[in-house]
């Protein structure tokens, strides 16, 4: 009985990652990265091109928020009315702010360095692109342990190969990293359409009748 | 009467009943679902469902809430904090009797 409890409260909390639309999620965001960098790469040393670099920040969050908006819409209409709706407690001001901090953290340092490259065409930056795969990584594993969902070590795996990949191939840090969010963006893509397109076979709509 | 039976006969019989067990449980994974998702996930009929619910809801364990999401109508079910409050001893009280036993 207590398993089964169990079982079902972890059903409950992997609900929000049974339609693929967290990897549409993440490959919105790493497809708006690449963008983000191959302009960086093509107006680099330009006044356009530094202004790029001091945005990431604002480009970052902007793209959570709007990207999460748009998966938000989809699952209003495909997830909830065909297997239900569940909110989910927010987290507290505190984790909020934490999470905040971490992430503009992040992308504050790889704005840094990214302006260092810029200006310092001498210093080696080949190593960010393996960096920025292996923290997806360690979030990626993290997310499986806690929602123990197997899919999120396969992403953690693909990320640490890519990460590395891309950081022995002989290229600008910039161009290095939209090929890293490329090709990223992508996986996430075929994860996401793959885990969709099994959730809807897997389900069928309910009757108009079967809403309460 | 030995303690480990006398702990056993005085949880909450409101909860001490299978169905209503795990839509308890599911709500306290979550701030709310609705009626369909408990539905699915309990595998119990409408009828059942509603039964269910109401019973928790004069109890004042869950609240229901009837609304609307586009035009599809909506019954949102949320714990209560008595609700929490009441499970999570369920829940202690069933562990402490299976660790005695």
């Amino acid at each position: 009985m207590k398993n089964e409890l169990d079982e079902k409260q972890l059903r409950a909390r992997q609900y929000w990652y049974v339609d693929g639309t967290y990897e549409f999620n993440m490959a919105g965001i790493f497809l708006l990265l690449t963008g983000y960098f191959l302009l960086l790469a093509k107006f680099e040393g330009t006044k356009f091109g530094a202004f790029l670099s001091v945005i990431m920040v604002l480009v970052f969050l902007g793209g959570i928020f709007g990207v999460s908006w748009l998966i938000r819409q989809l699952k209003n209409r495909v997830t909830f009315p065909r297997t239900g709706y569940v909110a989910y407690q927010r987290e507290n001001k505190e984790k909020r702010k934490k999470r905040l901090v971490w992430v503009g953290g992040f992308s504050g340092i790889l704005s840094v360095l990214i302006i260092m490259a810029i200006n310092n065409a001498s210093t080696p930056l080949n190593w960010i692109p393996g960096f920025t795969g292996a923290m997806m990584a360690i979030a990626s594993i993290i997310f499986g342990v806690r929602m123990r969902i197997v899919r999120f070590y396969w992403i953690a795996a693909l990320s640490m190969v890519i990460g590395l990949a891309t950081m022995i191939i002989p290229t600008d840090l910039t161009i290095g990293l939209a090929i890293y969010y490329g090709v990223m963006g992508m996986i996430m893509l075929v994860i996401g359409g793959f885990v969709l397109s099994t959730y809807l076979r897997s389900t069928t709509p309910p009757e108009e009748s079967d809403h309460e | 009467m030995s303690d480990d039976i006398r702990s056993i006969s005085n949880v909450d019989r409101l909860l001490h009943e299978p169905s209503r067990t795990i839509i308890v449980a599911i709500l306290y994974a979550v701030e709310s679902a609705d009626f369909l998702y408990l539905q699915r996930e309990a595998g119990l009929t409408k009828g059942n469902l509603s039964a269910h619910l109401s019973k928790l809801e004069s109890a004042g364990y869950v609240k229901i809430e009837k609304t609307y999401k586009g035009k599809i109508p909506l019954t949102l079910c949320q714990l209560t904090e008595e609700g929490r409050t009441a499970f999570e001893e369920y829940r202690k009280q069933l562990q402490s009797f299976i660790d005695n036993v």
